[in-house]
Parts: C-alpha cells; structure tokens; sequence
C-alpha cells in the first residue's frame, strides 16, 4: 500500500506539471495566433476604409462629368450657349490651378517676430521660420481655404517654403519678415481653426507676433510663375491606371 | 491492475485541475484572446467586403473614364466652333495638369517612411516613444522638401497633392487631402528629376537626418517611371470666385 501511495504521488506531480506545461503551450499558440489575426484585421480595415472613402469621391466625380454632359447636351440647340459652358469650365479649372486672381471672405494672418527686453535693449526673441508658415498653411488647408497667398505670392500645388539664410523662399522668390497670409474661405472656419486652445496661433504665440483678422473681401492674386513640365507626361493608357 | 486504473484517473485529474488553475488566472487578464475567437469570422467579412468594394472600385473607374470620353468629345466638338477652340482647348488641358486632375506619369522617387521597429527600440533609450513614429509635420516637412527640389507631381499612399491639401494628424492615422485617412507605411511618389529629388534629402538642413537619427524608416529609390493618379475627391468653391476683369 505504501508503494502505491508514493506512485500515486509521483503520477499526481509529474501530471500537475505536465498540465501547467500544456495550458502554457496552448496560452502561447493562442496569443501568436491573435497577434497575427488582429494585425491581419486592422490591415484589411485599412484597406476597406480607404477604398470606401475612394469609391464615394468617384461617384461625386462621375455625378459632376454627368451633369456637365447633359449641360453639353442641352446646349447643342444653342452655339453661344456650348461655348459659356467652355469658357466656364476653363475659367474653373484656372481657379483651381491657381491661375486666375480670385476674391472672397476670408481671414488675413499677419505674422512677425517678437521682441523681448533684455539688457534695456529690444532683442528678437526668435526668426520667422519656414516651418511656421508651413503649418499655418496646412492649418488653413485644413480649415477649407480655397486659395492662399503669403506676401501675395499664390500657395499652389508645387510650392515650396524653405529657409534661404535669412530668407524664406516661396516659389523661388525670396521673403522675410512680416509676412501676411491671406486666405479665402469660411471666416469663422478659418479663424476658429488658428484660434483654437492649444492650436498654431497659440504655439507660434509663444516666440512670433501672431495677428488674426477677419475679412468680408480679399483678393490673391494668381501665380506669378512659369510651369515646366519637363518630366510628368499625362497618362495616355487609361486602362494601365490602378 | 487495480493501481494503475487509479493513478490513470488521478494522473487525468490532476493535468485537468492545473490546467484549469491556469486558465482561471489567465481569465483575470484582459487583452490577448480578445480577437481569436471572433477574428476568422471578422476576417473572413473584412475580405469579402473589400472584394465587393474593390468590385465597385473598378466600376466606377470604368464609368468615369467612359463618361471622360463623352465629355472630351463634346468639349472637342464645342471648342471646333469656336474662333481659336483648339488654342482654348489646350489651355484647359494644361489647366487640368496643374490642378491636379489629370493622371500623370514620368521619372521620380519613391519614399517609404514608417515608424521605428519595434524590436529595435531599447528599454533604456533616452528619447520617448512619440520620436519614434511618423508625424503629420514630418509628412508635410517631407512634401515641401519634395517640391523645393523641382517635383511637378507628388500623391501620399496614392492621394495627390493639391494647393489646397492638407496633412493633419488624427490619432493613430494621418489625413491626406480631403479627407482620406492613412496609417503608416506612407509611401510617397513624386514625378521629377530622380537625381535631384534624392540628393534634396542629403542636404545637412534636411528632415531626412533627424527622422533617420530616430531611427525611423527612410527609404528612397529612384524609379524611370512613376504613376501619379488625379485628385478624385470634390472641386467646388463656395466662397471664391474670380475677380472680374481681373489682370
């Protein structure tokens, strides 16, 4: 009886183990195979979003070439009629292009260094930089400006803002301080989007001199510059579009 | 054979109860196993809702390109009666380049930029996690770099770059455009002149040594050929409008 006490308890321990190893085994398969499988879910979300919000700009856009083509086909009793609907159409396309001085509301931010009193003397706390006036641009993007100039130079898809010394270059002519950023679009957007608590106007706040204005009527004058297209060629092969 | 029966149901009894002595702790912990049951189903939904979806992607991008050839044929037709049609005709063509509403293609670069791995940040690094990921001003700090050298098209994961495009953070993902959300890897194109594209990143004032420093992914390679699709989301102005007269 006493043999049989201890190889009960010997069996008893090494299937106690035996079992903590198993339930660890099981633990472990388990959790690569959740890691994986949520990474998998959150890719494929991914990829699920992105072509939902693709599909809904397709459809406004084949909905807006809809409503142009019956546009063209009513038109065709009329000549004079077919030809505002060309003329409109350019004249929309050079706004979007920045090539057509455009008025609006919007806001004015005016931006310029700041002074400090040190030593009883006014000292420049900071320069302005191009990353500054990056962000304010973006900000404004963000808010739904529909057209941006910083010292009446027009903010297009190619501009670039960049230090030069002690310069900011913006379409390769050179600025410096104050700037004035003009922007059309909702005022209270607009203002709301700069002022907000702990947003751009309060972060640049601290170093710059920040000056927000609303306007009932500003104009921006187009781009100044020349385009050279000296390597984009537009996609013939309209199937070889992904 | 009386022992043996016995220690075969104690044997069994005693791997059940540790297991399940590790089964109940592991319950108390919360996270691991939220997925596993429910994720071959979600899975599965994901996959045949993105093949619907991808579908109706096609579609609508045959429908397009179908309704574009009527328009440019009555555009084509509108602008023959016109005195000087053609000229205007190529205006609006070039007009359509600029805005971003064509399809373009030609030499440039590829930059992928992905958050650090995580296997290669230390437990005693000095900097914090948020130095290792990619931000929205890093994005925006990329694309002005890349217009500063000359690019005449640049998209973000396939989202051209407008004037008026906007790079903001929303949490985990990065908003393109107008309005579409994008997690990292951001895998930027731009059409220029390969050699003077890539070498704008090896000046000493680029954010390309900072980003790299934090050991973040950078990866620049020059292609002979990049696609750059249109901006396909909405072109209205509610608030601007063209000066009159105006020159």
């Amino acid at each position: 009886m006493k043999k049989s006490l201890s190889a009960q308890l010997s069996v008893t321990l090494v299937s106690l183990i035996l079992g903590l190893a198993l339930a660890a085994q099981f633990k472990n398969v388990q959790r690569v195979g959740g890691s994986v499988s949520l990474q998998r879910t959150q890719e494929l979300t991914r990829q699920v979003q992105k072509l939902e919000q693709e599909n809904e700009a397709l459809e406004a856009r084949i909905e807006e070439y809809e409503r142009r083509i019956k546009e063209f086909e009513n038109a065709v009793q009329s000549e004079g009629q077919s030809n505002k609907l060309i003329y409109e159409e350019l004249e929309r396309t050079r706004m979007l292009a920045g090539l057509v001085d455009v008025q609006g509301p919007g806001v004015v931010v005016t931006v310029n260094v700041k002074y400090v009193n040190e030593w009883g003397q006014d000292a420049i706390v900071q320069n302005v930089r191009y990353d500054d006036l990056l962000k304010l641009v973006n900000e404004l993007n963000a808010a739904g400006a529909e057209a941006i100039a910083i010292n009446d130079e027009r903010i297009i898809a190619t501009t670039e803002i960049r230090n030069a010394g002690d310069y900011i270059v913006i379409n390769t002519n050179r600025y410096s301080a104050p700037f004035e950023i003009k922007a059309i679009g909702n005022p209270d957007t607009l203002e709301a989007a700069l002022k907000l608590l702990g947003g751009v106007a309060d972060d640049l706040g601290v170093y710059l001199q920040i000056n927000i204005k609303r306007v009932d009527n500003i104009r921006i004058p187009k781009y100044r510059g020349t385009f050279q297209y000296k390597f984009a060629k537009p996609v013939q092969d309209t199937d070889a579009r992904s | 054979m009386k022992v043996r029966k016995d220690l075969l149901i104690l044997s069994f009894m005693a791997m059940l109860l540790s297991y399940f002595i590790v089964k109940c702790f592991d319950n108390q912990r919360i996270g691991y196993d939220i997925g596993v049951t429910t994720s071959v189903h979600k899975i599965q939904e994901l996959m045949s809702q993105l093949k619907a979806l991808q579908e109706t992607n096609r579609q609508l991008k045959d429908d397009l390109s179908q309704k574009e050839v009527v328009l440019n044929k009555y555009e084509k037709e509108a602008t023959e009666r016109i005195y000087r049609g053609e000229e205007i005709r190529k205006q609006l063509e070039q007009a359509r380049i600029l805005a971003g509403l064509t399809d373009l293609e030609g030499p440039g670069i590829e930059v992928i930029l992905n958050d650090r791995k995580k296997d290669t940040i230390m437990p005693d690094e000095p900097y914090s996690i948020s130095d290792f990921i990619v931000h929205d001003i890093d994005l925006l700090e990329v694309v002005n770099e890349l217009k500063a050298a000359g690019a005449e098209a640049i998209a973000i994961n396939g989202a051209r770059i407008l004037a008026t495009s906007r790079i903001s953070c929303g949490g985990p993902t990065i908003t393109v455009g107008a309005g579409q959300r994008f997690a990292p890897p951001f895998i930027i194109h731009a059409i220029g002149d390969p050699d003077a594209l890539a070498d704008y990143f090896k000046r000493p004032d680029s954010v390309y040594h900072i980003l790299t420093f934090y050991g973040l992914e950078f990866s620049i390679k020059k292609l002979d050929n990049v696609k750059i699709p249109r901006y396909y989301g909405e072109v209205n102005f509610d608030y601007a409008r063209p000066v009159e007269g105006g020159e």
